[in-house]
């Protein structure tokens, strides 16, 4: 019975779906992926009503790669609740005249979420730039202070050479609760992303591996084999190979990219395995098959999409095999 | 041997076989006769066990109730395309749970499969392909033998081996049942035919019978009657 396998394997298009496409995705499309999705991961908005200067100096100071900060002028709290914004910045007015008179209580507001992760990096990040300049301020001041001839701004300005920073400020932290869970982080959705891909490949995969079936049974193959022996041992021939085949793949990909894959999840290529078998069982022509199966599986993406964001948490959505990653 | 009973086969809507009763004895060498699409195939798959009736029913005697009785040589050519001849019948012959096979050795030498041995199936020439089409379907030394078609593309010289070959198996006690198109065949292979059209077994007569007019057809315009008028050309 090996031989079926042997049939398959002596085609070139075999090996390239089964070795060469995931080298290159490996390759090429993975390291692409993991960047584009760490680059744009952490949404945060900054909100100034009065559209102060200082917002576009200390902006530009923190003007760093794995925040994508936009500016707004009125604060809408429901980005929260979207995943539109990691956290919220309100900054009050008058922040300015506040920072140089030393005046450091709620210049800034702080708006978060159970599920905000990586803003507080954001957090230190304007903390520091808004307490260089608290610092430098608050030297210009003690320095004129005793000694009147000095020059005010001459003094802010090389402040830090005279005065350790200290963390003489501290921000109002509101914390928002009851905002809708959204259990997909930033890397994992990521993750996702990858995962849904990689089942996409299986899936056409299994499809290219059914193909044989079909051809085997419009030749008459599986007729003849029906005439010397059950053709049951032939079906199992194919589907060991093929859960083998996908299973590697599977296992090794998962690893790999490190989605953590957790009970049902290991269910998923079996699923998939089942159900171009059935349709194979059910479904006589190939090209009626091939369209169910592109229809499903362009379904399952967008569904696990939607299920991985929340917006469909019905049982339903079960029916899709790639969302069992999400059990 | 092998008996049916009001046999009818549909498909869909159309009735590709209607209520056919006959008998296959032991030893036959039988033909069965029709034009395109009359349902030759159909019933040699029914007769075979690969397709079931839709109602009545064939029954087999004893001797043809073991796994390997029956052997079907199918009017495709029912191959793995980018396998080679001798891992076709390496395949087919564990399938049967065989070691030595004097049979298969006999059948390889009389079609001198040893001349493509190791070429892909693909790399085959039609009637190269009919020959290991034929060993494959009798690798497991069947009782009686469905072939549809065995002889299409093939040359007179290895048709007239494969010929002998069958010959020589029906006298050792092997059921020869197979499908034509050409007249010579039927003339060196058959003694008995079975006459058939838009699915009905019209009439089951021998060879002679039919070739010297002894049978009277219900249409006799029909593409049938055109068929059996060849048989002097
Ligand atoms: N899978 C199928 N589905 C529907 N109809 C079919 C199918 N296979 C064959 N037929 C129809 O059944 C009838 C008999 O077909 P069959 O193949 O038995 O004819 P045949 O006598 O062997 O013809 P030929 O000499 O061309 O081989 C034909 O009318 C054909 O159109
Ligand atoms: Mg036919």
């Amino acid at each position: 019975m090996f031989m079926i396998w042997k049939s398959i394997l002596k085609r070139k298009t075999t090996w390239v779906l089964v070795v060469i496409i995931p080298i290159l995705f490996g390759l090429v499309i993975y390291p692409t992926i993991k960047d584009t999705v760490s680059q744009v991961s952490v949404p945060i908005t900054v909100v100034d009503q009065t559209d102060q200067e200082i917002t576009d100096e200390l902006l530009n100071e923190i003007d760093e790669e794995p925040f994508q900060v936009s500016r707004m002028d009125t604060l809408d709290l429901r980005l929260l609740s979207t995943g539109e914004a990691e956290a919220i910045f309100v900054f009050n007015d008058n922040m300015e005249a506040n920072i140089l008179s030393g005046q450091t209580d709620e210049i800034i507001t702080w708006y978060r979420t159970e599920n905000s992760y990586v803003d507080g990096l954001f957090k230190e990040k304007l903390a520091s730039a808004l307490m260089s300049r608290v610092v430098r301020a608050e030297a210009a001041s003690v320095v004129t202070q005793y000694k009147p001839e000095a020059d005010w701004e001459e003094v802010y300005e090389y402040g830090l050479r005279y005065f350790e920073p200290r963390p003489i400020f501290e921000m109002k932290f509101e914390h928002i609760s009851g905002v809708e869970d959204r259990s997909a982080t930033v890397d994992e959705s990521g993750d996702h992303l990858l995962f849904i891909l990689l089942w996409l490949y299986i899936s056409m995969l299994i499809g290219y591996f059914t193909q044989f079936l079909y051809e085997w049974r419009a030749d008459g193959v599986l007729e003849r084999l029906q005439m010397v022996q059950r053709s049951g041992r032939f079906y199992l021939t194919w589907l060991i190979g093929v859960f083998g085949i996908t299973y590697s793949i599977f296992l090794m990909a998962t690893q790999l990219m490190e989605i953590p894959v957790v009970k049902w999840a290991y269910l998923i290529p079996f699923g998939t395995v089942l159900i171009y078998f059935i349709f194979f069982e059910i479904v006589k022509k190939k090209w009626t098959m091939y369209a169910w199966m592109i229809s499903y599986s362009v379904a399952s993406f967008v569904i696990f999409l939607l299920a991985d964001w929340k917006i469909i948490e019905s049982d339903w959505m079960y029916l899709f095999i790639p969302t069992w990653l999400l059990v | 041997m092998l008996q049916l009973n009001s046999v009818s086969y549909q498909k869909g809507k159309s009735d590709l076989i209607q209520s056919v009763s006959a008998t296959v004895q032991p030893g036959d060498r039988l033909t069965i006769f029709g034009p395109n699409g009359a349902g030759k195939s159909t019933l040699m798959r029914l007769m075979a066990g690969i397709i079931q009736p839709s109602s009545g029913t064939i029954t087999y005697d004893d001797s043809l109730s073991g796994k390997n009785a029956i052997g079907y040589i199918p009017q495709q050519l029912a191959l793995f395309e980018n396998l080679t001849v001798k891992e076709h019948l390496r395949f087919y012959q564990k399938m049967i749970g065989s070691k030595t096979n004097p049979f298969m050795n006999e059948m390889i030498e009389t079609l001198q499969l040893k001349d493509f041995w190791n070429k892909r199936i693909d790399e085959l020439s039609g009637g190269m392909k009919r020959k290991v089409n034929l060993t494959v379907g009798m690798i497991q030394q069947p009782k009686i033998v469905f072939l549809d078609e065995p002889f299409v593309g093939v040359d007179l010289a290895a048709k007239h081996d494969m010929l002998n070959w069958l010959n020589r198996l029906n006298s050792r006690g092997v059921t020869i049942v197979f499908v034509t198109h050409d007249w010579q065949v039927i003339h060196e292979l058959a003694d008995k035919m079975w006459l058939m059209e838009n699915g009905d077994l019209l009439h089951e007569a021998t060879v002679d019978e039919v070739v010297h007019d002894h049978i009277e057809l219900p249409d006799t315009s029909s593409a049938l009657q055109k068929m059996i008028s060849f048989h002097r050309y």
